[in-house]
């Protein structure tokens, strides 16, 4: 054997020697009928062999070539073939043995050849991807937002916005209609997966059918296609919990049965509770709406007069809500024909909510001095809102056509307790704020020729406010009764006002250019009566205590826009110019005013692309401002017990320069982001406001009529970069604002400085499969100065937030999460720690059943602090919050 | 005269260096006129261990030196910014443009593969978000074994040749009537077009399904170096996959978008499996 395979091997070593020796080398030149030099022929030699032994190259640039064909298995000729598209294929014979080759190509039309396809070819219809709910639905799903979360490109945020690629979606539609609009989370986080067939994608998605052809915006929309064609469905979800102490119930229902047919739609819900869950978040818009309206006026309620309120915390809502909440939405949708829809969105809330904290606030006054303000607050507010919509649409091919009737009704009041500390007085409080409205709003869009776009729109609403606030005992009453005590202050004001802006758009683009032009009107007629009495009725010398303000406003305007989009380039303008004609006029007391001007306000944007990596934008633009009904009022107004107000000075009017440029640099490669932007501004205006704070702190404020400028410097840079190795997330972010602007202070002139300044810090750690991580930690230093007072303390908050995500296997989830603060400067050092666990696990059973617990505020930590500056003031509010609760939910799809 | 000549062969020394740092990577400049196209059909498991397929449209344009492999819609996109552009710009071509656009089928992937028979290179385009990066390998690393194996597949004759190419056994089919060597992907280096490639595991399937000679005059434009950034396929790989399980939430870290004041949260780390055609 050994002998055998050493002879072996010694053959198979002379073979190879004489192999060497004997390899074929062809070498040539491939060249066209002229004589040119031909390069990228194909070029292979093979031998006549079965199998055959085979070589190829490509000719070079010089239509060189070389072939290298093995000597085995032994063949006496060799074919070689010459091919290249647009040339006749040539084929040689030769003797197996190196030479040179002469190669000549003859031109000729390469005729290419039908595929045959083999089978139907699959084709995806053109713009929409079609997700099968079966094969992304898991036993724990339960409504279609669980389901919408684990498709690819679709991700859910926390307030259950939907984005598709990273961009929120334009629309919701569940069987191709449009039920909700943009509150589409009545429908996403209750409507059973079981009940959906498929989720459509709809990539670009044009919602205007007289836009498609022309405009493709970059978002998607979707569409629930449900499993039959008359759906009953719907989802049931009830709690119950206890707050050890004091000792209370808590309660969580959520009943949404929902009814799908092909001539309706039908959602409606009903939610109740008092766990500090903000039910009216279910009713929040999503989506923008499909026409944007230029509109100067406002149809939110006007807050003239009202009792002192505590602000909202920056913290989640149902650490602070304490409320008794009831919902009850209806939303139906009929289709009348094929392109023709009429909707009714109908919605009433009903919330009670009591709110327990306090304040300190430090009034800085020139002559070195500091009045401290200290409240003790308790409110109680309640809400009741009626809100409905019809509307009306027929979106066709030609055009596009939508009517929108609204009604709006809030019958709201307030209460409010003060003690005041200083003085040990306490002080009642009583508001009644009802409001109505009734709005308009239609739009029409056709397209033209061309690629031209016509665009109408319209808006028109009337709304009624009238308000009341008594206080008592009475206040102000140095001002209002020459010093004589009195019992209660009862202040009395209304706001009607009637508003409409039409306008008529138009655009066009070429090449590089596109062009838009709007041309409108508005017209704003408002009234604001007012009365303010003391009760016992006391004679109240000299001071103007009654308005009768009648205001009108009309503004006509043209704007102009223009844009430029290059490679590296992108350059925008728009200059509206507006005409105003300002009318106000208080016959009562026999004064008033007229201003009638003509205003530019120009603003060009521009981007320039700096390599691929980074980006400059830059910005300049004028503004001009000029105030409304609600700084105009020539007698006074007792805004709250604290503040009496009158603007007896000519309208507000601010022109504004605002300047800001930033760079930007992302390489998502290495997963590394850095911005840094500034801007600055100076507003010059008309007015100079005047604040008289007594020893009380009791706040009075005239605006003089003399021209003051306020001056503001921002500063912001954020740096983010991801870890792979450990699969985080770092980010800082940094911001400084200091600002400048006179004031009139207690009869001086100064001039009050305002510094802040804010550094972020977030972490987020995914590394393990079972569970994630994230911590972020905030820390904002405040400063405000009164040019010749005393250099003020300086308040530092920090603020910590770290969660812990466990999900072990199969049913169970938990999560953990902690939040620490602290704050020192002026008021005494606060520290507070909070700490949440949510347990979920889901029943083994066929009819999909959750179990949940949630024990929120386990510490008991009942107080939160926060800081807010303004020019001349500190204040420091505390609020008290939630007490540590235990709730289960049970959750199950009707 | 000696500080002279100092300086003068000390700057030809630096002229070299420069020259040699310049020449190295190289890039595929400068544009080619397509002589034909060829259209795959790209049918692949987007999960290794799923039964469940999925398909893509890819175009393979062939000109002189270069040919670009892309995405049906990005190829489409390119060739209707080089007709147009060529065009007089007026409100008639703007509006055709557009109803154009309208009518392209969207793309999968965002990738291009550029090649260059003279350098014999292989140049892989693709973005992350919106910044576009590209690597560069050599063409000539397929080791293609041709079996002579012979059968008429999609109407042309063809023969078989097989290969390893990162982490994937390949099973080609290619034809001589097409006269070009190339073919879907970075495939390339047989005597004539690939017509059907497909891996031994199934995975990845490509299937030739026509070929034409383009009507207008199209032209194979890569983009401008000056904005894309030079990388490795190690780290462009890296990159996307991080991007892929975190881009929102860097995204949010960066500053660049923001939902709705409040902090994306935690789910579950994502246990689907990719099944990428390149495994190394």
């Amino acid at each position: 054997m050994p002998s055998l395979l050493s002879s072996s091997l010694l053959l198979g070593s002379l073979l190879l020697a004489s192999n060497a020796c004997a390899q074929t080398i062809l070498t040539g030149t491939a060249r066209n009928a002229a004589g040119q030099p031909l390069e990228g022929i194909l070029l292979e030699v093979e031998t006549k062999t079965q199998p055959p032994a085979s070589a190829f190259v490509i000719s070079g640039a010089d239509g060189s070539f070389q072939l290298t064909l093995p000597p085995t298995p032994a063949s006496d000729s060799l074919r070689l073939s010459a091919r290249a598209l647009g040339y006749a294929e040539q084929l040689v014979r030769l003797a197996n043995r190196s030479q040179p080759v002469a190669l000549t190509m003859r031109e000729q039309a390469t005729v290419l050849k039908e595929v045959v396809v083999q089978g139907a070819p699959i084709t995806r219809s053109h713009d929409t991807l079609s997700y099968k709910v079966e094969a992304f639905a898991s036993k724990q799903d339960r409504v279609i937002s669980d389901v919408l979360k684990k498709m690819p490109g679709i991700e859910v945020a926390s307030d259950g916005q939907i984005s598709y690629e990273g961009r929120p979606i334009s629309k919701f539609y569940i069987n191709g209609q449009d039920l909700l609009e943009s509150r589409y989370n009545l429908a996403s986080d209750n409507l059973p997966s079981g009940a959906v067939q498929s989720v459509q994608v709809l990539e670009n998605h044009q919602p205007i059918r007289a836009l498609d052809k022309l405009i493709r915006p970059d978002n998607a929309a979707l569409n629930i296609k449900l499993k039959n064609k008359i759906t009953a469905t719907g989802q049931a979800r009830l709690g119950a919990g206890l707050v050890p102490s004091p000792l209370s119930a808590l309660w969580n229902a959520n009943v949404s049965p929902m009814l799908f047919t092909k001539k309706q739609q039908l959602i409606d819900t009903y939610q109740s509770n008092n766990t500090g869950q903000d039910v009216a978040a279910e009713l929040k818009p999503l989506t923008m709406a499909d026409l944007q309206q230029q509109s100067e006026s406002s149809s939110q309620k006007p807050d003239l007069t009202h009792i002192v309120g505590l602000g909202q915390p920056p913290v989640a809502s149902n650490r602070y809500l304490f409320n008794q909440a009831q919902l009850l939405s209806a939303n139906h949708l009929v289709t009348i024909s094929k392109e023709q829809q009429l909707r009714v969105n109908a919605s009433y809330l009903h919330d009670a909510q009591t709110q327990r904290g306090g304040s300190q606030t430090y009034y800085f006054l020139p002559d070195n001095k500091t009045v401290t303000v200290t409240e003790d607050k308790y409110n109680r507010l309640y809400l009741n809102t009626l809100q409905t919509d019809l509307a009306y649409i027929k979106n066709i091919k030609d055009y596009y056509l939508k009517n929108t009737l609204s009604l709006e009704g809030r019958w709201d009041s307030q209460t409010g307790d003060v003690y005041r500390a200083e003085s040990g007085t306490h002080i009642a409080q009583a508001a009644r704020n009802p409001f109505f409205a009734a709005t308009n709003r239609l739009g029409l869009v056709r397209p033209l020729s061309r690629g031209r776009i016509l665009q109408i729109s319209s808006l028109v609403f009337y709304t009624n406010s009238p308000q009341r606030l008594a206080v008592s005992p009475g206040v102000f009453a140095a001002a209002l009764t020459g010093g004589t005590p009195y019992d209660t202050a009862r202040q009395q004001v209304r706001l009607g006002s009637f508003f409409t802006s039409n306008s008529l758009g138009l655009t066009a683009s070429r090449g590089h250019w596109a062009y838009s032009g709007t041309a409108g009107f508005s017209t704003e007629i408002q009234r604001l009566t007012s009365a303010l009495d003391t009760a016992p009725v006391l004679p109240t010398p000299g001071l103007p205590l009654h308005n009768d303000l009648h205001w009108a406003r009309t503004r006509a305007y043209a704007q102009p826009g223009l844009s430029y989009k290059a490679d590296n380039w992108n350059a925008s303008l728009d200059a509206p110019i507006s005409y105003y004609d300002f009318v106000a006029r208080d016959p009562g007391l026999d004064a008033g005013q007229r201003q009638r001007v003509l205003v530019a306000e120009p603003r060009l944007s521009l981007r320039h692309d700096l390599g691929a990596l980074w980006y400059a934008l830059g910005g300049v633009g004028l503004r001009n401002g000029f105030g409304d009904i609600g700084q105009l009022n020539y007698a006074y107004i007792l805004r709250d017990y604290r503040t009496l107000q009158r603007n007896d000075a000519p309208l507000p009017r601010s022109i504004g320069q605002n300047y800001n440029a930033g760079i930007y640099f992302k390489n998502p490669l290495k997963s590394l982001f850095f911005h840094a932007s500034y801007s600055f501004s100076t507003t010059l205006s008309n007015r100079l406001y005047s604040s008289q704070v007594d020893a009380s702190g009791a706040l009075t404020t005239v605006a003089l009529d003399q021209d003051s400028r306020r001056i503001s410097h921002s500063v912001s840079g954020n740096v983010s970069k991801f870890v792979s190795p450990w699969k985080t997330n770092l980010s800082l972010f940094g911001l400084g604002n200091l600002s400048r602007q006179p004031q009139v202070l207690n009869g001086t002139l100064a001039q009050t400085t305002s510094r802040s300044a804010t550094a972020t810090f977030k972490a987020s750690c995914s590394a393990f499969d079972w569970g994630s991580l994230d911590y972020s930690a905030t820390l904002t230093a405040l400063r405000s100065t009164v040019e010749g007072g005393a250099a003020q303390p300086l308040a530092l908050l920090q603020d910590h937030h770290a969660s812990v995500s466990v999900f072990p296997v199969g049913r169970h989830a938990l999560t953990a999460a902690a939040d620490y603060y602290a704050s020192r400067g002026p008021a005494a050092p606060v520290r507070a720690v909070f700490a949440d666990l949510t347990y979920r696990y889901t029943l083994p059973t066929a009819r999909k059943i959750d179990l949940e617990v949630r024990w929120n505020n386990i510490f008991d930590t009942r107080q939160y602090q926060y800081g807010s500056v303004s020019q001349f003031a500190l204040v420091q509010s505390t609020y008290q919050l939630r007490p540590a609760q235990v709730l289960a939910l049970v959750r199950l799809s009707l | 005269m000696n500080w002279v000549k100092a300086i003068y062969s000390t700057s030809i020394c630096f002229s070299n260096f420069f020259i040699n740092i310049t020449n190295l990577p190289n890039y595929p400049v400068g544009s080619d006129k397509v002589q034909i196209e060829c259209f795959y059909k790209v049918i692949f498991k987007p999960d290794s261990l799923a039964p469940e397929t999925q398909i893509d449209y890819y175009t393979l344009k062939i000109g002189q030196n270069i040919s670009a492999y892309t995405s049906r819609k990005n190829a489409a996109l390119d060739s209707l910014l080089n007709i147009y552009t060529a065009l007089p710009f007026t409100q008639e071509t703007a509006h055709e443009m557009t109803s154009k656009l309208r009518e392209l089928p969207l793309p999968k992937s965002t990738f291009t593969v550029y090649k260059n028979r003279k350098v014999n290179n292989i140049w892989y385009f693709d973005k992350i978000n919106t910044t576009k990066y590209f690597y560069e390998e050599p063409a000539n690393e397929f080791n293609w074994t041709i079996q002579h194996t012979k059968a008429i597949v999609a109407g042309f004759s063809c023969e078989k040749a097989t290969m390893t190419f990162a982490g994937r056994r390949y099973e080609a089919w290619f034809t001589r009537e097409i006269a070009v060597s190339d073919g879907p992907h970075k495939f390339t280096g047989l005597p004539g077009l690939i017509v059907r490639i497909s891996d031994t595991g199934n995975n990845y399937l490509f299937e030739l399904t026509k070929v034409i000679r383009p009507s207008n005059p199209l032209l194979i434009s890569p983009p401008l170096e000056a904005n894309c950034v030079r990388t490795t396929k190690v780290q462009l790989r890296q990159g996307q996959r991080n991007y892929r399980q975190n881009g929102a939430k860097q995204m949010e870290a960066s500053g660049a978008i923001s939902i709705q004041g409040k902090s994306i949260q935690s789910t579950p780390q994502s246990t689907r499996r990719t099944n990428p055609l390149e495994l190394k």
